[in-house]
């Protein structure tokens, strides 16, 4: 029995039940059933008709939201170079490389959320200092990693300070596959 | 069947990926004591071969304030600053791997191991060369030498140009050991082998020297001295029985030294015999040119046409420049003259 079928069985269960709400229950589902019809021939010609052309216009969009970014709708050039000149040189570099984040991808994300102020800022490196650490995302430049990889011997491995050049030689020979 | 140009192109490509020239020219900063303190003060010369300065150098006594005026400066106030001029050194290293070595060693593993073992020669090579002309390096003798301690504390040389008979200032301490109050005899002679100078000696002896220096201002005061092997463990054998502190900066990159009388006192292997140089390492740079960022590369080398050799040359461009050369001092003739 399939569930379409249980569906129609309790709707007439129900529909046995009262005359007058089957009545209505009839019209309104014979008026949502002309809505359902119209809208699926509509969904139906639609792709056919538009997919090719949509398809060739949703390019050159991706393309422009790559270009400009989103937010050239929320602010305009002229704000987002005052607020690039002021904070990209001292700030921007900061929290980007303590968070791992690219600076051009941050200053997006603060003029998507419409930050301005120093406070703000510092707010928006909090915050995100709260995501990495329930993420445990690992970034390059995380301080609070930093004493963990100390302790690796990979890396105190790949370098040639301190070590004699009998060690240096084996050290060339591993990376190079040659032993 | 790998060629001789794949060879080189193998061999200059380890020594780019892992930068071996350069981590030999760092070796070399801090191969002594010595080096490793005068290699904080070292200071890169970008253009040229020689580092030009301005020095003021009339020297004013004020008996009832010990002040003695003498800087290094260029916005000077009083007359014209007299201009002085460090030149560069070169030293010139060439390494060279034969054809018969290739030929016996093919394989990259093998050539691995001849590169390394051309740079321990290199290293064990440069940092011999650059020992001695640390403390014997003269451009009078050898154009291309760089300058080092001696010619800085030898009076009357002309040192960067500066003539000592206008300028008295300009010149060195230099201190007889064997006609100083402290060794008036041969018995009683400082730091004899035969007579037992003690730490009272020593310390007297020391600040003597300090005072000829710095004149009782303590910012003339020299930090470091430096002596011969015999002459440091006749020092450290004399304040023994006292406690010994040491510096740790020094200990700590495996240079043993003796902090005794407000100095550090330290061992050089290629001081001249019965020798103590008080130093103001301040006042001393070290003037380099950096390798360039791409080494220099093997080059095949084929004069006669027969014997086929890869030579690589490296020079490191440098020279020890002494701005305040009168906060320097000189001790000769200390101890016992060796047979």
């Amino acid at each position: 029995m399939d569930l379409s079928d249980k569906v129609q069985s309790e709707l007439t269960s129900s529909q046995s039940s009262s005359q007058t709400e089957l009545q209505q229950t009839e019209t309104q589902q014979e008026q949502n059933d002309i809505q359902l019809e119209k809208e699926q021939t509509e969904t139906e010609t639609q792709p056919q008709e538009k997919q090719e052309p949509q398809e060739e216009k949703q390019e050159p969009q991706e393309e422009k939201q790559e270009q400009k970014g989103y937010w050239y709708e929320q602010i305009s050039p002229q704000e987002f170079q005052r607020i690039k000149a002021k904070y990209w040189e001292e700030t921007v570099p900061v929290v980007a490389k303590e968070i791992g984040m690219n600076e051009t991808e941050l200053v997006k994300m603060m003029l998507a959320v419409g930050i301005d102020s120093p406070d703000l800022i510092t707010d928006l490196r909090k915050t995100i200092a709260e995501i990495d650490s329930k993420n445990k995302r690992v970034t390059e430049d995380n301080r609070s990693l930093k004493p963990q990889r100390k302790t690796t011997t990979a890396n105190d491995s790949n370098t040639i300070k301190g070590k004699s050049w009998y060690e240096i030689a084996d050290m060339i020979k591993r990376q190079r596959g040659v032993i | 069947m790998a060629t001789l140009e794949d060879l080189r192109v193998e061999l200059n490509t380890i020594i780019r990926d892992y930068d071996l020239f350069n981590e030999v020219v760092d070796r070399m900063w801090k191969s002594s004591a010595l080096a490793t303190i005068l290699s904080k003060n070292k200071r890169q010369v970008s253009g040229g071969i020689s580092y030009e300065f301005r020095v003021r150098l009339t020297e004013t006594d004020i008996p009832t304030q010990r002040k003695r005026f003498y800087d290094v400066i260029e916005t000077s106030r009083v007359g014209n600053p007299v201009v002085g001029k460090f030149q560069l050194g070169i030293m010139q290293k060439a390494i060279s791997i034969s054809k018969d070595e290739i030929e016996a060693n093919k394989g990259e593993a093998k050539i691995i191991d001849v590169v390394t073992d051309r740079m321990k020669e290199f290293e064990e090579s440069a940092k011999k060369q650059f020992l001695l002309d640390l403390i014997y390096g003269n451009p009078a003798v050898d154009a291309n030498a760089p300058t080092g301690l001696e010619v800085i504390l030898t009076p009357n040389n002309n040192y960067a140009g500066i003539d000592e008979t206008i300028y008295p200032s300009w010149s060195p301490v230099s201190i007889n050991a064997s006609t100083s109050t402290y060794a008036v005899d041969t018995d009683t002679k400082l730091l004899s082998t035969y007579s037992t100078t003690d730490a009272r000696t020593i310390d007297l002896f020391i600040n003597d020297v300090v005072y000829k220096i710095s004149k009782g201002q303590p910012e003339l005061k020299p930090n470091i001295v430096l002596t011969t092997g015999h002459i440091y463990s006749l020092i450290k054998a004399a304040i023994y029985p006292q406690v010994i502190l040491q510096d740790k900066a020094l200990v700590d990159v495996g240079f043993e030294n003796v902090k005794f009388s407000g100095l550090t006192i330290i061992e050089d292997p290629f001081i001249p015999d019965r020798t103590m140089y008080f130093l103001s390492t301040d006042d001393i740079m070290m003037l380099y040119k950096s390798l360039d960022l791409n080494p220099p590369e093997f080059k095949v080398e084929d004069p006669s046409g027969k014997s086929r050799t890869l030579i690589s040359i490296v020079e490191v461009e440098w020279t020890l420049a002494c701005t305040k050369r009168r906060n320097q001092a000189k001790v000769t003739n200390v101890g016992d003259a060796q047979s």
